[in-house]
């Protein structure tokens, strides 16, 4: 990207600020409606109202903490982000190294349907999951038909939220999985054994630093949208203990309480800034590298 | 395999990944591994399409059978009878594209500075978009729904085309931005050297060129956009309703399930443009461009 | 008619100078080289005159009249690039036609004059076809088609062949060659290739650091380099250092004389390997050396030899001379240079020993 201005552009002043004034627009949208936002927020809910002027004060935090409901619903959104994270891997990975190795039809149609879901908005795979998970859904229908009668419907528990969130990001993670497997050209792994590698260090030193960047930024975009989800939780899950993203907008909508929903969501920020920072991190330098390529 | 490799024992793990590596290949090879994909994916990715489809042609369908009892139409004249999704569905697409026409206005002259002038700070700021991902979303909504809750623009137009706009930056900026630095530069000299103005050039060297990339991302925020139901959920609602966000009360608090799956099948319009302009999609690397990968 | 001058051309990137005081006339339908390895400037040079880059100082003239206040799209020139710059969304016709259409030429006139430029580089027939569907030697053409339907007082060439292989290459030549003749254009055709230089140029400017080290019809350049630099970069050429003291220059065992007037201690000495003649004896100014190495070149060999005390030098041999490697040989310089630090070179120029008379070279 550096590399593609010749040198006779020479950064003048006046061509700098026009560059700025390019840039300004969207900049000031992201700062305006990102940064400050949960600058502000983060400000807000460590303040107090101490007669009339402001003050520092945790005590919104140790509220959230104290109470039963809140602490519940933060851990149940760790338990569902945890066990789902896992269940996408332990799904993704097989299917990524399949689709890297495996030529022909099969392995076409394997990945069209695997591609398949980045086709249907969240609200429609929620109404979709209902009419099959649900009671008397269809896949009740075909398991009776089968003769199976003991089906229990996973609608409205958490295992319905893992299944649909599962199935929301099995594309974008197979895709980025796929494609940093896809770096890793067979002659590269050839040449470690010829000098000597045995296959665990072809494993360690080989592929694992080549594909460490896609699993990052698969890793931390899922753990992001799961922790920061709202439509599979709030149409498909239970309605005690709630995701985060369900009771912050309870909290907000139904309840009118905008200070708690503020430190319910600086709360999720907090979780989730290392994850945010190690994704933008990740995506940075894999950019740098492309670039020097 | 080298000779100090045979000699030497293999630790034991060795045997373990060449082994899986084996059963991957074998798996591959006899298309097992492939198959037992394929049958799942068909049955968890298909079925609840699967359902959605047959229902919003069903009149009457009655547990357990596969299909319909009834098949019919009559549900639809039913459905776009009601006013309320008479209203919310011109209403989704005007509000779609007018996003995407504010998000075309502001991020395509800035995508044009950050591939071609020089100034301070290019590479940080462009990478700052990447901020758009980088917070569990809806705890940003909250944080902004907040400070628009003190603006008073909860349930106002200007207030869900805002929060909207966020969403579409990062991919309005980035793919924009890569086509520019991939038109080679001494094309447009060579226009220039034929004789043509600055403008000319742009206008018919530079932007032809680009165009594929442009469409690809406008068509990506329209469609995103289309579907975005979040941030007009928390910010729109009592008085802006948009489509999607109509569908949670369709999916919440409708006895006929008819009426979802038709809304359903109508929403999936825009996606299945996407779907047939799939491959294209892929190849230009635009569908993940969205999460900064 | 066309003349370009250069007056006194300067261009600084920052501090850096990539071309600083170049001054030269192109006469009309002269066809000049600039010759100089990369990142000597002559890129530079081409693309101010094409517009692209604006001079720090100095003046571009064209028929006398200045054009550094234009911009590239109205300077009559017209350039061919180095890498294939055909636009790919446009097919031949409209590649050739845009800088027409922008003239507003008449249909029928644009029509006749692209099919009369793609018939000057034997592409006719091709109007329809898009760029991804020509092989790069037929880009090239096109781009060069591109460049003269236009009519150009000057064409300018930025080592258009370097990205072709090599029979292409000299094929692309020779047709440029003959079209430059025909139309008795003027142009300046950078490159850092000497035998494409050599080839087509009436005249060639050698460019080395942003300078011109010289400038002079190839043969001239070949056979009196102006400069250590011109000598080195042109043809093959033995360079040896010595130091000079009375009217001599001592190289290894043997001392050559030099002319008057050398003042400098340290001198080079520039033999080209054809000037060196094989005897058939001992002589006291050829030297006694072996042979490391043969080279068979088809009409000719080439040989490097082992010279006691001197870096090993380079000789063209007949093939009627029978040698064979780690064979003994006494050569003779008949013609040599001698150039002093920075100065022009002195000429000295001798007849073959009368002692040695039965000559093998």
């Amino acid at each position: 990207m550096t590399a593609a201005a010749p040198p006779q552009s020479s950064p003048s002043w006046r061509k700098g600020i026009i560059a700025y004034l390019m840039v300004a627009p969207p900049l000031l949208l992201m700062i305006l409606l990102i940064f400050i936002p949960a600058l502000q927020s983060t400000a807000r809910t460590l303040t107090i109202d101490v007669n009339g002027e402001p003050g520092f004060s945790i005590s919104r935090y140790t509220a959230f903490f104290q109470d039963p409901i809140s602490v519940s619903n933060l851990f149940f959104t760790f338990q569902v982000t945890l066990i789902t994270l896992a269940a996408i891997f332990i799904l993704c990975f097989p299917l990524a190294i399949y689709l890297r190795f495996a030529t022909g039809k099969l392995a076409g149609a394997v990945q069209v349907l695997a591609l398949f879901p980045l086709f249907v908005p969240g609200i429609i795979l929620a109404y979709a999951l209902i009419r099959f998970l649900g009671t008397r859904g269809t896949l009740d229908n075909v398991l009776s038909i089968v003769g199976f009668t003991g089906y229990r419907t996973p609608y409205l528990k958490p295992d319905a939220i893992i299944f649909g969130l599962v199935w929301e990001s099995i594309p974008f993670t197979v895709l980025v999985l796929t494609a940093g497997l896809r770096q890793i050209s067979d002659s590269l792994i050839e040449s470690a054994r010829d000098v000597g590698a045995n296959s665990w260090q072809i494993f360690w030193r080989i592929i694992l630093p080549q594909i460490a960047r896609p699993v990052l930024i698969v890793f931390s975009l899922n753990f992001l949208g799961i922790f920061g989800s709202y439509t599979i939780p709030y149409l498909l899950g239970p309605a005690a203990p709630q995701m985060m993203g369900v009771f912050m907008q309870q909290t907000f909508g139904q309840y009118r309480r905008p200070d708690d929903a503020e430190t319910q969501a600086v709360i999720t920020f907090i979780i989730c800034a290392f994850i945010g920072f190690l994704y933008v991190r990740t995506v940075a330098t894999q950019r740098k590298r492309e670039e020097s390529e | 395999m080298s000779a100090q490799q045979l000699a030497v024992p293999p630790p034991p793990i060795d045997g373990f990944w060449s082994g899986t590596r084996r059963s991957f290949q074998t798996m591959i090879r006899r298309n097992g591994f492939g198959l037992i994909a394929l049958v799942l994916l068909a049955l968890v990715i298909l079925g609840p399409l699967y359902s959605v489809v047959l229902w919003a042609f069903a009149e009457r369908w009655q547990y357990p059978s596969l299909i319909p009892q009834v098949f019919g139409l009559s549900f639809w004249e039913r459905t776009f009878a009601r006013a309320d999704i008479a209203e919310a569905l011109p209403f989704s697409i005007v509000l779609a594209a007018t996003v995407t026409l504010i998000s075309a206005v502001i991020c395509l002259p800035a995508s044009y500075a950050f591939a071609r002038m020089k100034f301070r700070g290019r590479q940080l700021l462009l990478l700052s978009f990447l901020a758009t991902n980088a917070f569990p979303r809806f705890g940003l909504y909250i944080s902004i729904a907040v400070i628009f809750f003190r603006l008073n623009l909860i349930g106002t137009l200007p207030g869900v085309i805002l929060i909207q706009l966020v969403n579409t930056l990062l991919l309005m900026i980035w793919i924009p931005t890569a086509a520019f630095q991939g038109v080679d530069r001494s094309l447009e000299e060579a226009a220039l050297d034929v004789g043509a103005s600055p403008l000319r050039v742009f206008v018919q060297i530079t932007l032809p060129m680009v165009m594929p990339a442009l469409s690809a991302a406008l068509l990506l925020t329209f469609v995103n956009t289309f579907y975005e139901a979040q941030g007009a959920l928390v910010v729109g609602l009592p008085r802006i309703v948009t489509m999607p966000v109509l569908m949670y009360s369709l999916i919440n608090s409708q006895l006929i399930v008819q009426y979802g799956a038709i809304v359903s099948l109508v929403l999936w319009a825009p996606s299945l443009i996407l779907l047939i302009l799939a491959q294209r999609l892929l190849r230009g690397g635009y569908l993940t461009a969205g999460f900064g990968v | 008619m066309a003349i370009l001058d250069l007056v006194r051309l300067d261009k600084h990137f920052g501090s850096v100078a990539a071309v600083s005081d170049v001054a030269f006339t192109v006469s009309d339908g002269e066809f000049m080289c600039i010759l100089g390895p990369s990142g000597c400037g002559k890129s530079t040079l081409l693309r101010m005159i094409a517009g692209f880059e604006t001079p720090t100082g100095g003046d571009i003239r064209i028929d006398g009249d200045s054009i550094v206040a234009l911009g590239a799209n109205r300077r009559p020139t017209a350039m061919v690039f180095q890498k294939y710059t055909l636009w790919p969304h446009m097919k031949v016709f409209d590649n050739i036609g845009f800088g027409l259409q922008l003239r507003r030429l008449p249909r029928a006139e644009i029509k006749r004059k692209v099919e009369e430029s793609l018939a000057l580089v034997s592409l006719s027939g091709y109007e329809e076809r898009y760029p991804a569907q020509l092989s790069g030697g037929q880009q090239q053409r096109v781009a060069l088609a591109r460049a003269l339907v236009l009519e150009p007082k000057i064409l300018l060439l930025d080592e258009p062949f370097s990205s072709l292989d090599a029979i292409l290459r000299v094929r692309l030549r020779e047709e440029l060659h003959r079209i430059q003749r025909r139309l008795n254009i003027t142009a300046i055709f950078v490159t850092h290739d000497q035998e494409e230089a050599l080839t087509l140029a009436d005249r060639i400017a050698v460019m080395n650091s942003g300078r011109i080290e010289q400038i002079a019809a190839p043969a001239d350049i070949y056979a009196n380099p102006a400069s250590l630099f011109v000598a080195d970069f042109i043809g093959a050429m033995n360079l040896l250092e010595g130091e000079a003291s009375g009217r001599q220059v001592r190289l290894g065992a043997v001392a050559l004389p030099t002319p008057d007037g050398i003042a400098a201690r340290q001198v080079t000495v520039a033999i080209r390997p054809e000037d060196l003649v094989v005897l058939d004896g001992p002589h006291p100014e050829a030297w006694s050396c072996a042979v490391e190495q043969i080279s068979d070149l088809g009409h000719y060999r080439r040989a490097v030899l082992e010279v006691p005390q001197l870096p090993p030098m380079k000789i063209y041999l007949p093939k009627s001379l029978s040698v064979q490697e780690r064979a003994a040989l006494h050569v003779y310089p008949r013609r040599y240079l001698i150039y002093e630090n920075g100065g022009a070179p002195r000429e000295v120029s001798r007849p073959l020993p009368a002692a040695a008379a039965a000559l093998l070279g």
